[in-house]
């Protein structure tokens, strides 16, 4: 079964090169460009895993993150938080949250790549 | 009272006389071994002696005072209680030698001192830049997600077996276009950091300004002499009323008037605007704040050349920011010399015993402008109480300080809670009066009020502030509010320090943090 990932990514070539790699990894990729467009793509489908930007206009990623989990329909979500600053304010805040992995960037593709894997198939086991 | 070395300068001075130990102690009366315990500091001479020895070695009195000497010990003082040079277990006794020997020495190392801390300022300054900034954040944020998509798509481009022509292309220009954007990125950042370069140097532009009033013991001749033609000029041999002040500013072209505060331009300062031609004062504006604004643009017209003759000659005001400060300062001190001038009002404090209140009635000034006078009495032969003048915000901040050479004072932020500069605050216009000891056995006379605000309405209030003043225990007596204290040096006194860094009072309830000096 392949993996439903969903971008919300505002950068165009860091969301392009994320498609690009997903994918490769025989993923079903979707992007939205900012936090209101990510909530409404995830309702239209809810994804295995969503990879969420902090920075993003409109709804910034932990504002999403935080509507995300109190909906019931999309709180399962296994959510990646991507950010820019990495500070350690924003790691915490993401946990708090209930973000399921935190990556700050530059990232590396090979461990974006194995940990969406990685929270898809967890995911898949729990609905399954 | 601590001893100060100044037998130094009597040995250079004889030495340069040409005179020999014997001949000047045959010119004293007293022994050549007790000349040579003079000038090794293992005697102290005062009074006549003192006298003495200025006259036959024509030295002037104000090299043998020990002022230089003793703000030096001060300053060394503070240097050794730097938590860096904990360890080393300075001996204190080596710091008098320093100073009597090798002073320059000694000035060397407070300004390499002064110069780490500035550095030091520095680098928490940029440092709370970095990371609060929101150019640089932002620059930050665009960096990492440009280098972030090179990154990525390098990868891609370095890794993927299945990659179409069509994609290949694609990825090579948005590795240009990311190059661009990061080099542009690159570009406003050095931009940023080229506008906020700044000059380095020793010490704060506000520190700078305080060394320069402090070289010149607050006095300026020159200002005092100018402003007294002025005032003569005004034709009136009493003090300038607040009319004759008027009509001095018109008779230049520039009008002055009162207004309802809410018709001040937006961009009025401490409720006054002046804009070259035209000087606004708010209605309800205290009369002696009224009085000075006019007084300041008297001075401003007609004593601007001997004031940047005086920068001229401080060749340490090394930034522009530095000098307008000292300039802003000039000019206060002349509009205070026209307000108060020197021989009236000097006879004044002698009459009334530096009575404030009694001084602002019969001068109209008000107690900051009146401490600020009392510390510039230093004329030769008509020198008043030699004062210290601190000045604090509500923060405890202290934002003015002219210190004695024997009361230090912190070069930031704030000094001992138990000055009674912070007790004032509790008791707005009640004087505070306190008789503190140092650790050093040194001992002062403070007075202390704190002046309410001045509501000029929402968000137009001058702040209120504390003023203190101090002087050395032993001339407490020549101020009315010593009265019916026991002044004699067996009186108890309150137990004060500089700051809790500097302080060995290691038990003091109100410490704050550690003694750097605690053993």
């Amino acid at each position: 079964m392949k993996a439903n990932v969903l971008i919300a990514e505002d950068e165009q070539n860091i969301a392009e090169s994320l498609r690009f790699i997903l994918e490769q990894a025989e993923c079903n990729v979707r992007h939205a460009t900012d936090g209101e467009a990510a909530l409404r793509e995830a309702r239209l489908s809810v994804p295995d895993v969503l990879i969420l930007d902090v920075m993003l206009p409109s709804l910034n990623g932990f504002d999403v993150l935080k509507t995300l989990r109190a909906d019931d329909a999309l709180k399962d979500v296994a959510v990646m938080v991507l950010t820019a600053k990495g500070q350690s304010q924003d790691r915490q805040t993401a946990d708090a949250l209930g973000a399921d992995v935190f990556v700050t960037k530059p990232f590396s593709n090979a461990h974006i790549v194995s940990e969406v894997l990685r929270l898809a198939a967890l995911r898949s086991g729990v609905s399954g | 009272m601590r001893d100060v070395p100044v037998g130094h300068v009597i040995r250079n001075a004889r030495r340069q006389a040409g005179m020999t130990q014997t001949a000047l102690a045959g010119a004293l009366g007293v022994s050549v071994s007790y000349v040579n315990l003079i000038e090794h500091d293992r005697r102290q001479v005062r009074g006549k002696r003192l006298k003495d020895i200025t006259t036959i070695l024509n030295i002037d009195p104000k090299a043998l005072d020990g002022e230089t000497e003793a703000r030096l010990l001060t300053e060394l003082e503070e240097v050794s209680s730097d938590p860096a040079l904990a360890g080393l277990d300075l001996d204190w006794t080596q710091v008098r030698s320093l100073v009597a020997r090798y002073e320059p020495w000694a000035h060397a190392l407070v300004a390499l001192y002064r110069a780490g801390q500035r550095d030091q300022s520095l680098i928490a300054a940029f440092s709370d830049r970095l990371n609060h900034d929101p150019v640089l954040n932002e620059s930050i944020h665009k960096m990492l997600n440009a280098s972030t998509a090179i990154h990525s798509v390098t990868t891609i481009l370095n890794e993927s077996a299945e990659i179409s022509a069509e994609q290949r292309v694609r990825f090579d220009s948005i590795l240009g276009e990311e190059a661009t954007r990061l080099a542009g990125i690159a570009q406003s950042l050095a931009g940023f950091f080229e506008r906020n370069e700044q000059p380095g140097t020793a010490l704060t532009a506000p520190e700078e300004v305080d060394e320069f009033l402090f070289e010149r013991r607050n006095y300026f001749p020159d200002i005092e002499e100018r402003i007294e033609q002025i005032r003569k000029s005004l034709d009136h041999d009493a003090l300038p009323s607040t009319p004759a002040l008027v009509e001095s500013l018109e008779e230049d072209g520039i009008s002055v008037r009162r207004l309802p505060l809410t018709e001040l331009p937006e961009t009025a300062h401490r409720l006054t605007y002046f804009d070259g031609k035209t000087l606004l004062l708010a209605e309800g504006l205290p009369r002696a704040t009224e009085r000075f604004e006019i007084a300041r643009r008297i001075t401003g017209l007609k004593a601007s050349d001997i004031i940047e003759a005086e920068l001229e000659r401080a060749p340490n005001l090394t930034s522009n920011d530095a000098r307008n400060r000292a300039k802003r300062a000039l000019h206060a001190y002349a509009a205070a010399a026209l307000l108060m001038p020197y021989d009236k009002f000097f006879e004044a404090t002698k009459t009334t015993r530096y009575d404030i209140d009694a001084l602002a009635m019969a001068f109209n000034a008000s107690p900051e402008q009146l401490c600020h006078r009392f510390t510039s009495l230093r004329r030769p032969g008509a020198e008043g109480v030699p004062f210290a003048f601190l000045r604090a915000n509500a923060a405890g901040y202290l934002t003015k300080r002219f210190p004695l050479p024997r009361l230090p004072m912190p070069r930031f932020g704030g000094a001992c809670p138990l000055w009674a500069v912070y007790a004032a605050m509790q008791t707005p216009d009640l004087r505070q009066r306190q008789l503190a000891e140092f650790p050093n056995g040194d001992r002062f006379f403070i007075i202390a009020r704190a002046t309410r605000p001045v509501a000029g309405g929402f968000g137009k209030t001058l702040p209120g502030f504390s003023l203190m003043l101090a002087c050395d225990a032993l001339n407490a007596d020549r101020l009315v509010y010593s009265d019916g204290l026991n002044l004699s040096s067996t009186a108890q006194a309150e137990p004060v320090g500089p700051t809790c860094l500097l302080c060995p009072r290691e038990h003091c309830a109100h410490r704050q943090e550690p003694s750097a000096r605690a053993k």
